[in-house]
Order: C-alpha cells, then sequence, then structure tokens
C-alpha cells in the first residue's frame, strides 16, 4: 500500500498527525486551534477527504484528546469537511474521539453531529 | 457570610492594540478572573470558549487601536459567591461592517431559540466567503450565555452574560 500523501501539520502551539490505521484514517490533534491556526485546517482537511477517497477507509477519525481548545473559524472548517462529505456521498463515517476533560468539546462537536446525523459519531475517551 | 461591607462585584479590565498574540492571554486572563470565585470547571470552560470567542472578534475587526476586554461579577448580599458574571468587549468598527454586525447581533438577541438559530448559522457558514458567522451565536449556544451590545459613535460594546448558579439549586 502506497504510503499516506498527507503531511503533518507542526506549528507552534497546534498540530495535526495523520496515519492509516487499517480502513481508518486518523488525525491526531494537539494543542490550540485559534487564529494561527485556522489556514492550516482549512487547507488540511481537503486533503483529508481525497485521502479518504483515495484508500477507500470506512471511516475518518479526529482525536481530540490533546486538544485544548478550537475557535469557530477551525469549526467552519470542520462545517465545511462534512458539508462536502454529504455533498459527495462519501461512504465513510466521521467519529471524533473526545476527552471528558474538555468540557467544549461535547457541545462542540454534539452541533456538528446535528448537521449530519448518521455520518458523525461522536465518542468519548472514558467509553473507549 | 458576605456582609454590608462587601463590594457589590469585582471587576478587571484590559486594554490593549489589536493583536492576534493577545488573544491568548486576554483569555487566560478572564478565565483565572473567574476561576477565583468559585465557578465548577464546566462553567469555567463555558466562560473560556467566549472570553476566547470575544476576543479574536474584538483583533479581527477593529478599526483603531484601541480595545478592551472586561470582566466582571456581581454579587448579592444574600449570596455566598457571585450571582452573575459578565464579559465585555469594546473597539471600534468600520461604518459598514457595524451595520452588518449590529443586525447580525438583534437577530441573535432576538432568537428564542438560541441552539437552532446556531444551527442555522453552521448551515450557512460553508457558503460564507469571509469570517465564520459562528463565534457569537457559538457563545449562546454551546456557552449558554445571553448577549447584549450597544454602539455609540463608531464604536461596538459586546457583552455576554450569565446567572450563576447558586448552592442548593440544580
Amino acid at each position: 500500500m502506497k504510503p499516506l500523501e498527507l503531511a503533518a501539520v507542526d506549528l507552534d502551539r497546534f498540530s495535526l498527525r495523520p496515519r492509516l490505521e487499517g480502513a481508518q484514517l486518523w488525525v491526531v490533534f494537539t494543542g490550540t486551534g485559534d487564529l494561527d491556526a485556522v489556514a492550516s485546517l482549512a487547507g488540511f482537511l481537503p486533503k483529508v477527504q481525497q485521502q479518504a477517497a483515495l484508500y477507500g477507509v470506512e471511516e475518518v477519525v479526529f482525536d481530540f484528546c490533546a486538544l485544548e481548545f478550537m475557535n469557530s473559524s477551525c469549526f467552519k472548517a470542520f462545517v465545511t469537511f462534512i458539508d462536502s462529505a454529504k455533498t459527495i456521498g462519501a461512504s465513510y463515517r466521521i467519529r471524533f474521539i473526545t476527552a471528558g476533560r474538555h468540557y467544549w468539546q461535547r457541545r462542540s462537536l454534539e452541533a456538528l453531529r446535528r448537521l449530519a446525523m448518521g455520518l458523525v459519531v461522536i465518542e468519548s475517551d472514558q467509553e473507549s | 457570610m458576605p456582609t454590608r461591607s462587601d463590594p457589590p462585584g469585582e471587576e478587571v479590565m484590559l486594554c490593549f492594540p489589536p493583536r492576534k498574540s493577545y488573544v491568548a492571554p486576554a483569555t487566560d486572563f478572564v478565565t483565572c478572573f473567574c476561576s477565583e470565585h468559585t465557578l465548577d470547571k464546566a462553567t469555567l470552560s463555558r466562560v473560556q470558549l467566549a472570553a476566547h470567542e470575544l476576543s479574536e472578534n474584538v483583533v479581527k475587526y477593529a478599526a483603531d487601536q484601541v480595545c478592551s476586554v472586561r470582566v466582571r461579577t456581581e454579587r448579592s448580599a444574600a449570596s455566598d459567591g457571585p450571582v452573575s458574571l459578565s464579559i465585555t468587549t469594546e473597539n471600534a468598527v468600520l461604518p459598514d461592517a457595524l451595520r452588518r454586525v449590529e443586525a447580525y447581533l438583534c437577530a441573535l438577541e432576538a432568537a428564542t431559540n438560541p441552539d437552532a438559530f446556531y444551527d442555522e448559522q453552521i448551515a450557512e457558514t460553508a457558503k460564507r466567503a469571509n469570517g465564520s458567522g459562528l463565534g457569537l451565536a457559538r457563545i449562546r449556544s454551546e456557552a449558554a450565555m445571553d448577549i447584549r451590545h450597544h454602539s455609540n459613535d463608531g464604536r461596538l460594546r459586546i457583552t455576554a452574560f450569565l446567572v450563576l448558579p447558586q448552592a442548593g439549586e440544580p
């Protein structure tokens, strides 16, 4: 199998680490998704979509356990990603792994789940 | 127990030029101030979200070199702790932008269902070329804080406030 054509993102206070694991494409988020992170994230997510299609993954998993905060502009990048996945009829599910200690994550991601019922799954680190 | 000599509240205010690098310190300062007022972690998380979104907005949309973030708690004689908390930002806004944001704020404040209003904004945001249009709606929905605004002479003041649950309340 070819390597994932998706480079990690490393900023001062924000990083994205992608990896392929069986039929899942994982992206591990670290740090704070603020104004400095918006452009990188908005450029990264469409590539996730391309790679997910290329490898025919069953699930794209966003691991937020080490993500301290995400602002509304980064949130918009996810809305665009999910909206696009809906539009193209993506065959993969989108799973978010949240950390119970980051209270904002459940509330924020619940709004994304409402946007695409059945496509978006939210899982707590305490459940896994 | 508080006495008559207790202050009616406490507040701090930060004034700074609109630089991205000041958003995180302003957010941290508001959160730190609130953590001194015996807020539980879940409530602090809501306050932090509101402080971050409001601080980013003043930095992004400031039309001059002065913006401010103020956090205030109020207490009553009948309560051990604060009964309400507010975060207020103020900055100069260009006339066209002020008209747009005031129209948005009026719609947000009038919305009887903050979650439904937020969902509408989420559904529309993918079509927006500039900005997400989500920050303030997110404060009302996710942080469950009410929003009020006031403008005067080209300066916009936005307040997010929260009535705090008192001991014994669910």
